[in-house]
């Protein structure tokens, strides 16, 4: 414990003002750096598509979703479509009623399974979509696992229609 | 903390900020008891649905403190008095809505790579989300550039009224946009909530927590800032008097 | 990484910075207080 004699004369009008000038500084680097990191993250996010993602059924009809680019497309993962072979997995992928046929070489990460809505970065290539990403878009429900085990087998058969 | 005066009560500290700083703690076990064990895992998500519980209410605590920040300006420009401390306590609020909301996004950049498979992607939440992170960094600067504390004041006082109008942009963005982020449970339009029973109490507890925990960082900050600031007035006060006296003398 | 590495480490990222932030605030505290006029600590 610090026992000296209290000299609030020599310290504050001492220490304090070389070193507000430098927090001064200070404050105006952050203040640019911030300012400069707030343009990439706008430019990133314009020179992205600002709809994060085309449906299947969009690909090829609507603006932005043309076949001959690259694109990021939304669809549900259809049941007992997904194929592993070789290193490459092949599945259907659809959306209202249209179905696209997806190839990615690798095993997609995540929760990547049937029946959930996935999001593959890729183009078309002779009507198979090639893709090098893929991301699950989990859903905004949450429902406890084994909470009811009757149930388990009415979720699996309506977990198609349940997700989409 | 092992250092020796760390065994010495800050003296910032009172009796009120030493049992919200217990609660805090003790909420944070219960909340750790609650989310790690006694949860189920979700039928989908498996187990990353536990990063939940600290990545929703430390975004919803975040805003909370960016609006508090807020709320404490408008006070501080149409206030009567000017108050100053209004100032420190927007202060005080934003520098732990940035750590929060630092926080939301290191977890969530951790579940998204469970969940969808990546760590980061330009999606309409993630970017608005950073873009707001990066605001208040902003902000804590313009507080920092000089002046007099008035000026300080009135200046950061612009600043964070037209930085919390970001919040209504983030929190819809998963709406106007399509996006990658699950859309919100909790905090539906339709008022519907689809959430298991004990996971829901356990994201509402885990507000609690850390909302207990923003105020008890902020009372302590708000006090720290206070000495600064009459630290600062008293330099200039003795830097003065130093002056005068030697202009009587000479 | 393994799957419950994930949840641990952001457990722990979640709690750590806010003990930081508390720690670096208190020492503040400590360091200016001999500094500070006790008039100008309205809550004690």
């Amino acid at each position: 414990m610090d026992l000296s004699p209290r000299q609030p004369t020599v310290g504050p009008a001492e220490s304090s003002r070389p070193k507000s000038s430098r927090r001064r500084w200070i404050s105006m680097g952050i203040l640019a750096a911030a300012i400069v990191a707030g343009g990439v993250v706008v430019t990133q996010f314009l020179s992205s598509a600002i709809d994060y993602y085309c449906n299947v059924d969009e690909v090829g009809v609507r603006d932005g979703c043309e076949s001959d680019r690259r694109l990021r497309v939304q669809g549900t993962v259809e049941q007992g479509s997904i194929k592993q072979a070789a290193g490459t997995t092949t599945f259907e992928m659809s959306f209202n009623a249209v179905t696209l046929d997806v190839r990615y070489d690798g095993d997609p990460g995540g929760v990547f399974q049937e029946c959930i809505p996935v999001v593959a970065h890729g183009r078309m290539v002779s009507g198979v979509f090639l893709s090098d990403r893929i991301e699950v878009k989990h859903s905004n429900t949450y429902v406890a696992k084994n909470k009811n085990r009757l149930d388990e087998a009415e979720e699996a058969a309506d977990a198609c229609s349940r997700v989409g | 903390m092992p250092s020796a005066t760390a065994s010495v009560p800050p003296p910032t500290r009172t009796a009120a900020t030493r049992n919200l700083g217990l609660l805090a703690i003790a909420g944070s076990v219960v909340l750790a008891l609650l989310g790690l064990i006694f949860t189920a895992e979700d039928v989908d998500q498996g187990s990353s649905v536990r990063i939940m519980y600290v990545h929703v209410p430390t975004a919803w605590v975040a805003y909370l403190a960016f609006v508090f920040t807020a709320v404490c300006s408008a006070g501080h420009l149409w206030g009567k008095k000017h108050s100053l401390n209004l100032d420190r306590l927007a202060g005080a609020s934003a520098e732990v809505g940035v750590i929060f909301m630092g926080v939301t996004l290191v977890t969530g950049s951790l579940w998204g790579r469970l969940s969808w498979g990546t760590y980061w992607q330009w999606d309409p939440r993630l970017t608005t989300t950073a873009f707001l992170f990066v605001t208040y960094i902003g902000y804590l600067a313009v507080r920092g550039l000089g002046g007099t504390q008035r000026q300080r004041a009135k200046r950061s006082a612009i600043v964070a009224l037209f930085a919390v109008l970001e919040i209504p942009l983030v929190h819809f963005s998963v709406v106007i946009w399509r996006s990658l982020h699950q859309q919100a449970t909790v905090l539906r339009p339709n008022g519907d909530v689809t959430m298991d029973g004990l996971m829901l109490f356990s994201l509402i507890f885990g507000v609690a927590v850390f909302t207990t925990i923003f105020a008890w960082l902020v009372l302590h900050r708000n006090r720290v800032l206070a000495m600064e600031d009459a630290m600062e007035l008293r330099g200039i006060d003795t830097a003065l008097a130093a002056r005068r006296s030697e202009e009587v003398s000479s | 990484m393994k799957h419950a590495d994930f949840i641990i480490v952001s457990w722990l990222l979640s709690f750590g910075p806010v003990m930081f932030y508390a720690w670096r605030n208190a020492r503040r505290a400590r360091h200016i207080n001999p500094l500070v006029d006790e008039a100008d600590k309205p809550w004690t």
